[in-house]
């Protein structure tokens, strides 16, 4: 009897350590996973800080470009147009 | 009195087995605690992934933009050597379309409209306005002028051909020899491409070709100069008159001069000065009569078949 009560004691005492592991380590797994998951997030949102500073600066650059090459973008645009029109004229 | 064996036994057995209890109700504890807490986890992750996908999204957008800008950015940096790149695909386009003209075998005729010894800061405004309006290109055989760099500039900007018509078109002057006459033409040139940065090769003589010979000078020795400087030079076909002055004639009689017999040709370039104001009144109904006979309008170039070299 008291060889049966050890080893049910020691059967129960290894389920629970049992059970309690399985779910640490299913526990552990998510937590890194979410933690991962919150870094890229952050990471995400950093880059996407870089592109709007990126974008911002180059358009402040493009606008002033247009305005300084005005003139020859609106040539380049003629161009453009004219030639689609005699490249129509030609088919 | 001591314990007796059994007692202790007894005793140790109970300890231990309380001990275990206090151990499994901890590991309960730690597992209820573990259990619930994953619930909570896998929303998180659930929220934190879908997050994580509109980020992508937006980052890739944002990653497209500025490729589109850069780009953009690019084209503006390199604007003048793209002009260029279109410019010789459009000259090639154009040549093509006055050889398939003369060959007769298109569905179209080929008009140059040419306008001589400006610019004029109150009547070339107007013709640059009434080409603009039916979106038509010409060819502006200019002499050097101060004060009207816009207008220059514009024709430019409007895709017209600028071309040469001597400095200063002293017609006594530059005739006097054939030195007198490049070096006038050379003035214009470096005139003109420092004022827009082109280099003409296209050129009238005023007075028109025959002029030189009237003047004394070797016309072969003449056209041998041209073309060692990279210049082929033009006439004309029609002319509406206006060169013995604005309103020499009516605005109709100026369009009858080109319109009653343009329809005999295929290639034509038509004359006319742009200090005129009663060929700017007549050009839009010149304009639309000369589409009517199907004419379609281009700017010359160098390698055009009529500009001779």
């Amino acid at each position: 009897m008291k060889k049966i009560t050890s080893v049910l004691y020691i059967i129960i005492l290894i389920c629970f350590i049992g059970i309690t592991a399985l779910l640490g380590y299913r526990f552990l797994n998510l937590k890194n996973e979410n933690n991962s998951l919150i870094q890229e997030i952050d990471k995400g949102k950093s880059d996407i800080d870089e592109l709007d500073r990126e974008i911002n600066d180059l358009d402040k650059e493009i606008n002033i470009l247009q305005e300084d090459k005005k003139d020859l973008f609106t040539e380049y645009q003629n161009w453009l147009r004219q030639n689609k029109k005699l490249e129509e004229v030609l088919k | 009195m001591a314990k007796t064996k059994q007692e202790t036994r007894r005793s140790t057995q109970i300890i231990i087995a309380i001990s275990i209890a206090i151990i499994c109700l901890l590991l309960s504890g730690i597992s209820i605690y573990f259990y619930l807490s994953l619930k909570g986890l896998n929303e998180e992750i659930i929220k934190h992934k879908e997050d994580l996908n509109i980020i992508n999204e937006t980052l890739n957008e944002k990653q497209t933009n500025l490729d589109s800008l850069i780009q953009t950015k690019e084209d503006l940096d390199n604007i003048e050597s793209k002009i260029d790149e279109i410019k010789s695909i459009y000259f090639t386009n154009a040549v093509k379309a006055e050889e398939l003209a003369r060959s007769g075998q298109a569905n179209f005729k080929v008009c140059y409209l040419t306008f001589d010894d400006g610019p004029y800061s109150k009547t070339t405004p107007g013709f640059l306005d009434v080409l603009e309006e039916y979106d038509v290109q010409a060819t502006f055989f200019c002499l050097e002028k101060e004060g009207v760099d816009d207008i220059y500039k514009r024709e430019k900007m409007n895709c017209h051909t600028i071309a040469n018509h001597t400095a200063s078109h002293a017609i006594s002057y530059i005739y006097s020899n054939i030195d007198l006459f490049i070096n006038d033409l050379l003035e214009n040139r470096k005139f003109i491409e420092d004022l827009l940065g082109i280099k003409t090769d296209v050129m009238r003589f005023p007075g028109g070709s025959p002029q030189v010979s009237y003047s004394g000078l070797n016309s072969a020795a003449m056209v041998e100069r041209l073309r060692e400087i990279g210049y082929g030079y033009i006439d004309w076909t029609l002319t509406t008159g206006d060169g013995g002055g604005p309103t020499y004639l009516t605005p109709e009689q100026f369009m009858h001069n080109v319109t009653d017999y343009s329809s005999e040709f295929d290639v034509i370039s038509v004359l006319m000065h742009d200090y005129s104001t009663n060929t700017l009144i007549c050009l839009p109904d010149m304009i639309e009569e000369l589409t009517a006979q199907g004419y379609i309008f281009l700017p010359l170039s160098y390698d055009a078949p009529i500009v001779r070299k």
